[in-house]
């Protein structure tokens, strides 16, 4: 466990991380490390934030929520793109080092997972900020956003790509339906063959957005939009009944 | 495709339906809203839903507003806690439950309520309107000695230009500062004394030289004042655009069009 003081970037700050993140030079950590205690390119915040390695995006958000979250000393800095670009510099480390992929340009990836994009379409890609808001956006209830919480903060999977993409699916009871069918609460992890052509995410999706100017689905429970559900998620949705029925 | 089919004979509302606007005060970020559902024949039973959701984000809160009743109503919202109040978009939705279902009767998507200039200047002197029948994007129209920037009400160029974030400040307010700078500084009558004083002081903090505006200084040639005004009106602009950050916001525009290609 590392603690530091939590700082933010300034602008210039958060290009050269964008730099160092493009351009993965074979001391790229060495750099982040040293670019997220510079003074010039960093604006000191007075907390401090406790650096663990989390084992998913679950534990990642959560541990975030004490300081970023409502009633947090930063609540009112979430945001800030600078400070998330400063948190994730500060997770690159430990977070390449625990991931045992050989390949540290696949285990760090594109500028959109650490960089937080201004554009919708790309911000949810934020390893770090994107777990966050995952959980900021369905708390109190943030177990119903296991859909987009379960997988490893540096492999967040095709299910957060479909879920976390789309407004409309990542919050309230749509959020927890997709958490429902695809989510498997004894292993912890994401259900096996989800990406399979029957009732994947990428069809959830599509059937979400034909019937957004027809049914108020976000005024709906959970449990009631499972029954709307066509007939090629079936097998998802019996795992799902199966485990209402299991609860009681 | 199938988006357009319409199972609930929902009707697409028009945006002079509802009328929204944040209003900053004491650190709160209320949104005021007021709607006119009179002349369509929704059940009175049925229910009124406002979404809130943010631009960049997905930060997403809905509220019941009432049931139809008469059609006619209004409410005021604290939107404080959004991630970023300022850049709210709003969906208005009118819901009726039949066989349990709750289908969408009426549909008011992506509406953008109406927000102070910019969070620092909330205090603006530039008066904004929407006009359903303006057959151009915007105009600057001078009524009564002021400025006011007109917008089009037809299809959704409203909710497009008056989003802060991804259209308006870069594309249009430059230019409209332009404009302005050649009215304040052409004309002679100042009707209105106070409004013509406001937009010189503003005019003189984004570097004008204030002797532009006295109409005492005589040119011996009257197309060498045009011309003055004219190159002072670009420098006014850009200044503007400078100041508030439009330059920065016009590169990443241009570097965004490349990577797109």
């Amino acid at each position: 466990m590392k603690k530091l003081e939590i700082r933010k970037f300034t602008s210039e700050g958060s290009e050269i991380f964008a730099n160092l993140i493009q351009n993965k030079p074979i001391n790229i950590i060495e750099e982040v490390n040293k670019l997220v205690i510079s003074e010039s390119n960093t604006v000191r915040l007075d907390r401090d934030i406790e650096i663990n390695v989390p084992k998913n995006r679950y534990e990642l958000a959560s541990s975030l929520w004490s300081i970023f979250g409502k009633g947090g000393p930063l609540f009112k800095m979430r945001a800030d793109r600078d400070l998330w670009n400063w948190v994730s510099a500060v997770y690159l480390e430990p977070l390449v080092i625990a991931d045992d992929r050989k390949d540290i340009n696949t285990k760090i990836g594109g500028v959109d997972r650490w960089i937080l994009s201004n554009s919708i379409l790309y911000a949810h890609r934020h390893l770090i900020s994107g777990p966050f808001f995952a959980f900021e956006a369905n708390y109190p209830e943030e177990k119903n956003a296991m859909c987009q919480l379960a997988t490893p903060v540096l492999m967040p999977g095709e299910l957060v790509e479909r879920i976390s993409g789309k407004r409309q699916l990542a919050s309230g009871s749509v959020c927890h339906l997709a958490t429902l069918l695809y989510y498997d609460r004894k292993t912890n992890l994401l259900r096996e063959g989800i990406t399979s052509k029957s009732g994947s995410p990428k069809k959830f999706s599509y059937y979400f957005t034909q019937i957004d100017r027809t049914l108020d689905y976000e005024g709906m429970s959970a449990y009631e939009l499972l029954d709307l559900l066509p007939k090629n998620f079936s097998k998802w949705v019996e795992l799902a009944k199966l485990d209402k029925k299991q609860d009681k | 495709m199938l988006q357009k089919l319409n199972y609930t004979k929902r009707i697409d509302l028009p945006l002079d339906c509802l009328n929204a606007q944040i209003d900053i005060s004491s650190s709160a970020f209320l949104l005021n809203l007021e709607w006119n559902l009179a002349s369509y024949k929704f059940d009175p039973d049925a229910e009124i839903w406002i979404e809130v959701k943010s631009a960049g984000s997905y930060d997403y809160q809905r509220y019941l507003l009432g049931r139809v009743a008469s059609g006619l109503g209004k409410e005021i919202i604290d939107i404080t806690n959004s991630r970023d109040p300022i850049t709210s978009r709003l969906r208005y939705k009118v819901v009726q439950n039949k066989q349990g279902k709750r289908l969408i009767v009426g549909n008011l998507d992506n509406f953008i309520p109406r927000t102070p200039v910019s969070e620092a200047d909330s205090k603006s002197i530039l008066k904004i309107k929407r006009d359903s029948l303006l057959n151009v994007p915007w105009i600057v129209q001078y009524t009564d000695g002021e400025p006011l920037l007109v917008i089009s009400g037809k299809e959704d160029v409203y909710s497009i230009l008056r989003d802060p974030k991804s259209t308006f400040e870069f594309s249009i307010l430059a230019e409209v500062v332009r404009q302005i700078f050649i009215w304040r500084a052409e004309d002679r009558e100042l009707i209105n004394e106070k409004i013509s004083e406001a937009w010189k002081s503003f005019f003189i903090s984004q570097g004008a030289d204030d002797d532009i505006f006295d109409s005492d200084i005589l040119y011996a040639d009257p197309e060498d004042r045009k011309q003055n005004v004219l190159d002072m009106a670009i420098i006014v602009s850009s200044n503007f655009a400078a100041n508030h950050g439009l330059n920065k916001a016009i590169k990443l525009l241009s570097n965004s069009t490349m990577d797109d290609q």
